[in-house]
Formats: C-alpha cells, sequence, structure tokens
C-alpha cells in the first residue's frame, strides 16, 4: 500500500514538474489572441471607422482639429 | 577604470551593455547583426531616437571601440541615465507612464513595419520625469500574422500590477520587489472581484488568459496541439495586433489609484510643524549649500512632495533623487516635476529606508541595491532620522553612519525628542530612547564626518546640521 502511494506521489510530482518546466509561459496569451484576435481586429476598425467619421464631421463643421496631422508626429 | 559588464545585461544573445569611466556602451553581436542593421538602415532607429520614445545611440567607428569588447559586429554609445531605477521603486502613476510609453512606441513602430520582441518593464528608464526606452536591440520588422508575444510579459510587468491598485487599492512595490518577473494574471485572477465578469477588457486581459495558463498547465501537450493548430496558425492580423495595443492604451490611461482614505503625509505640506519663517530659514539654508556645492547628484531622503528637491535643483542641482515611503506624497511629487515646464530633473522614487532595495535577481546581481547606485554628491535628510531612530528603534549612531555613507556632504535634520512628531510616535509607547539627544547626534556625525554649519530653526529645537566627510 505504501509502495503504491510514494510512486503515485512521484509520478504526480513528476507529472506537474514536468508541464511547468516545458511549457513556453506565454501559451496562455497566445491561445487567447488566436481565440478572440478577430474581436480586437472588429473593434479596432470600428474605431477607426468612428475616427474617420469624426474627421468628417470637423471637417464639415470647419473646426481646426480636420486639418491634416503632422505626417512625422508619433501615433499618440 | 576597466570595462565592466553591466550585471543585468544577459539575457539577449544579440548584444550587451558595459561600462567604462562613467560612460555607456552597447555592443551588437553577430547574433544580433541583421535586426540592428534593418532598424537603422530603415530609420526606425533615428525615428525612435527623434521622438524620444528610445534613449540616444551613436555607432563608434572601431578605432574608438573600448577595449574588452569581444565578438561585436558593432559598438553604440548611449548617454548615461543619471540614475537607474527598477519598476518596485516607482509609484503606481510612473509605472503607468512607462506602460503607456512602452504602449506608444510600439503603436509608432507598427505603422512603420517594426515592433519590439519583448515588453521588458526594465527595458524603460526615467529621465527626470520622462520615461525613455533603453533597450536600442529589442527592434523588429514585424511579419504579417505574428502574435504580440511580448504581451503576457506586459500583463505581469505593467498591468496586472497597476490592476491591483486600481481595483484592489494594494500598492504593487512589495510585491513588485520579491517577484521580479511583474505579477502572474493566475494571481491576479484569484483576487479580483466577481465583478470581473461585467468587464470585456479584464474578461480579455486577465481571466480568460489566466485560466488558458492554467490549462495548459496541466494539459501542456493539449496547449501545444491547439496553438499549433489549423486555425491558431493563421496568426494575428495586423488590425487585430493594433487593436490590442489600443484596447490597452485606452484601458491603462483611464485607470486611476483606487482611493483608500488619506495616507500619513498626504497632507505633510500643509499641515508641518513648521512656522513660515522656520520654512523660509531652512530653504535658505540648504540654498547656501547646494549652490556652493552644485551637485551632479543630490539625493533627497524623505523628499514628501519636493518642495526641497525643487528648490535644490534651482539652486543648481543637476539631477535630484528624492525617496520616500508614502504613495500619495510621492505622486504628489512626481505630478510636480511632471506638470512643470521643461518637466524637472526630479526622480521621486519608493524607498522603504530600513528595508532598501537588495541586490538580486540571477546571482543576486541582476538588479543592483539601493546602496550600490546611491553614489550621492550630496544628501538633504530633512525630518528624516526619527524616522529610522524612534519609529524603528535603530541606534542613532547607525542612522548617523548610514546616511553619511549615501554622500560625501549633505544636511541632516535633529529631530528633539520634545518635537510634537516625536511625542505623537511615543504616545502610547514606552520611551526606550534614553541616549536620542542633540549631543548623542552631534557625537555619532563628528565620528564620520565634520560639522561645518549649523542652523537652529526659530521656534522650534530642531536643528539643521551640514556635515563634510573627512578626507583622509
Amino acid at each position: 500500500m505504501n509502495r503504491f502511494f510514494i510512486s503515485t506521489l512521484v509520478l504526480l510530482m513528476a507529472i506537474s514538474g514536468n508541464a511547468y518546466a516545458y511549457l513556453d509561459p506565454g501559451t496562455g496569451s497566445m491561445l487567447m489572441q488566436s481565440l478572440i484576435g478577430v474581436i480586437a481586429a472588429a473593434s479596432m476598425t470600428a474605431s477607426l471607422f468612428w475616427g474617420r467619421i469624426k474627421i468628417a464631421f470637423y471637417k464639415f463643421s470647419g473646426k481646426a482639429s480636420a486639418s491634416k496631422p503632422d505626417e512625422d508626429s508619433p501615433e499618440k | 577604470m576597466s570595462l565592466e559588464r553591466i550585471s543585468g545585461s544577459w539575457r539577449d544573445p544579440s548584444g550587451h551593455v558595459y561600462e567604462q569611466d562613467g560612460r555607456i556602451f552597447r555592443s551588437v553581436t553577430e547574433h544580433g547583426r541583421a535586426l540592428y542593421e534593418a532598424a537603422r538602415d530603415q530609420g526606425v532607429l533615428d525615428y525612435a531616437i527623434k521622438h524620444k520614445f528610445l534613449v540616444g545611440c551613436t555607432e563608434l567607428p572601431k578605432r574608438m571601440w573600448p577595449i574588452g569588447i569581444l565578438g561585436a559586429a558593432y559598438v553604440l554609445e548611449h548617454p548615461r541615465i543619471p540614475y537607474v531605477s527598477y519598476p518596485y521603486e516607482w509609484t503606481f502613476e510612473q509605472l503607468q507612464a512607462a506602460a503607456l510609453h512602452h504602449l506608444d512606441f510600439q503603436l509608432a513602430l507598427l505603422a512603420r513595419g517594426f515592433k519590439l520582441t519583448d515588453a521588458s518593464a526594465y527595458n524603460i528608464q526615467f529621465l527626470g520625469s520622462q520615461p525613455i526606452f533603453i533597450d536600442a536591440l529589442s527592434l523588429s520588422p514585424y511579419k504579417e500574422g505574428e502574435y504580440w508575444l511580448g504581451h503576457q510579459q506586459f500583463c505581469e510587468q505593467f498591468l496586472n500590477p497597476l490592476l491591483l491598485r486600481a481595483v484592489l487599492g494594494v500598492t504593487h512595490n512589495a510585491w513588485y520587489r520579491g517577484s521580479l518577473e511583474g505579477i502572474p494574471s493566475t494571481s491576479l485572477n484569484k483576487l479580483l472581484p466577481i465583478k470581473k465578469y461585467l468587464s470585456w477588457k479584464m474578461i480579455s486581459q486577465v481571466v480568460l488568459p489566466a485560466r488558458l495558463e492554467e490549462q495548459a498547465i496541466l494539459a501542456p501537450a493539449s496547449a501545444i496541439d491547439k496553438v499549433n493548430s489549423k486555425s491558431a496558425k493563421k496568426g494575428l492580423s495586423r488590425l487585430a495586433y493594433q487593436g490590442f495595443l489600443t484596447q490597452l492604451r485606452n484601458w491603462i490611461a483611464q485607470l486611476h489609484p483606487r482611493v483608500t482614505g488619506k495616507t500619513v503625509w498626504s497632507d505633510y505640506a500643509k499641515y508641518n510643524t513648521y512656522n513660515d519663517e522656520g520654512k523660509s530659514e531652512k530653504q535658505r539654508f540648504i540654498e547656501e549649500f547646494v549652490s556652493s556645492v552644485r551637485p551632479q547628484l543630490l539625493i533627497d531622503l524623505g523628499c514628501n512632495s519636493g518642495d526641497y528637491s525643487v528648490a535644490a535643483l534651482k539652486s543648481g542641482a543637476h539631477y535630484v533623487v528624492g525617496f520616500d515611503f508614502d504613495q500619495n506624497a510621492l505622486s504628489s511629487a512626481y505630478a510636480r516635476a511632471r506638470q512643470a515646464e521643461n518637466s524637472l530633473n526630479f526622480l521621486p522614487l519608493w524607498l522603504d529606508a530600513a528595508n532598501p532595495s537588495p541586490d538580486q535577481g540571477w546571482q543576486q546581481i541582476e538588479r543592483s541595491s539601493f546602496k550600490v547606485r546611491a553614489n550621492a554628491d550630496a544628501l538633504l535628510a530633512l525630518a528624516f532620522e526619527h524616522h529610522l531612530a524612534i519609529a524603528k528603534n535603530i541606534p542613532l549612531s547607525q542612522v548617523v553612519e548610514w546616511l553619511v555613507s549615501l554622500a560625501p556632504q549633505g544636511i541632516i535634520e535633529f529631530v528633539p525628542k520634545e518635537d510634537e512628531t516625536i511625542q505623537r510616535m511615543l504616545a502610547l509607547r514606552e520611551d526606550i530612547f534614553v541616549n536620542y539627544n542633540l549631543e548623542a547626534f552631534e557625537e555619532a556625525l563628528n565620528g564620520c564626518a565634520t560639522i561645518v554649519d549649523r542652523l537652529n530653526l526659530p521656534d522650534s529645537a530642531r536643528v539643521l546640521l551640514r556635515y563634510q566627510v573627512k578626507v583622509l
């Protein structure tokens, strides 16, 4: 009985140890990106689209912020 | 002085950082040559430096390479960062500024077909109040379809510590210091309240990655299969990559520390024990000292919201690093440094003086201790010593020796026992400090330095002593 218990314990420790040691730490993050990347892309498209509507609106209403952004300026 | 390789510079085989006579060099190895040349030749390096995303770097001709750098394809020189600090010494606002700097840099790079290869918070340093990226070899060309491989590192080193404070009101410093790679999503997920399920940002950036990580640890083979599956192999579109960066940027920019009441020193500037005359006398004494020394680096221990740090800068100090234990006081100090016109050369940092940052990390030298980095030309320790001598029971002579070891000259304020602040400290405890008095303080100071000037503050028994370490 004792021998069975000890060998099971050793096996469990070996399994969990291997799992931790040989897995890339970013696996969870990569799986997340593959699962919901489409949603991130869709929200980005929506916000770009919304940004264009706003620019068009400003241009239409003649506000200064409609001026073309500086090509060399960082995207903030 | 001989060439020394910086102890934290070993992870990346693309190059290493060296120091010689106060100058900072970076080798680019054959392994890193192609990526460096791509960033340089496509103008991305120049763009990043011009827009203050990246610290300056100059490619040195071979005849100017320092002797001792082996196997280099190129050698670059960087301007020296006046004081290297770590994320576990930053306030919430400094970590937030560093996170936004990282994301802004990534977005600007992505627009130019480049990306950052990792998301280490240690690659960001502060020049005064301004964050700056320091690793010129972290830039590499972006390939359509690739995942954001630094995402988990970004979450652990930036997002999770910020959420700890913003959602739970717990500061990140102690945990981060004990866990140099940041706060794991699996740990944070266990602590977040149930309302996390109402937020898509929380679900997508914390809950989901944590759950998937846990599943992957339990069944690694299946996780690897999923990553290698046909659908996952398609990778991440450029738009999705940009979407993750933008979503995180917008979220982090809106985070605030959760208000959990006033901290000890947040109202100190308004309600301290000085009168106006005392304050101006004190200021004049400090200004006189600083203008006569004009230190390159001055340490202001117990800087509070930075009144005397700013006075020191105005009097000729080139760079001031302020330390305090109180988060709200430090937040005020950082806001002051950032909002000032041209931003100040003032870096406020979190410090528990009774337990300063140790040498730690790989081989216990990867991240340097406070003691190793604190090589200042001048010291201000105003209304500070009693927080060690009385509040922490540290013998007065040891406190004085430690203070003097930080800089060869400075001003230390002695707070006598009858002072209101010490009376409050002793209100509910036994007074075991029989040898705590001005005579003992002066004796200790005379043991390791010379007292060259003094100021008895009007209407108070406090004394400011200016010291100079004896030259043997």
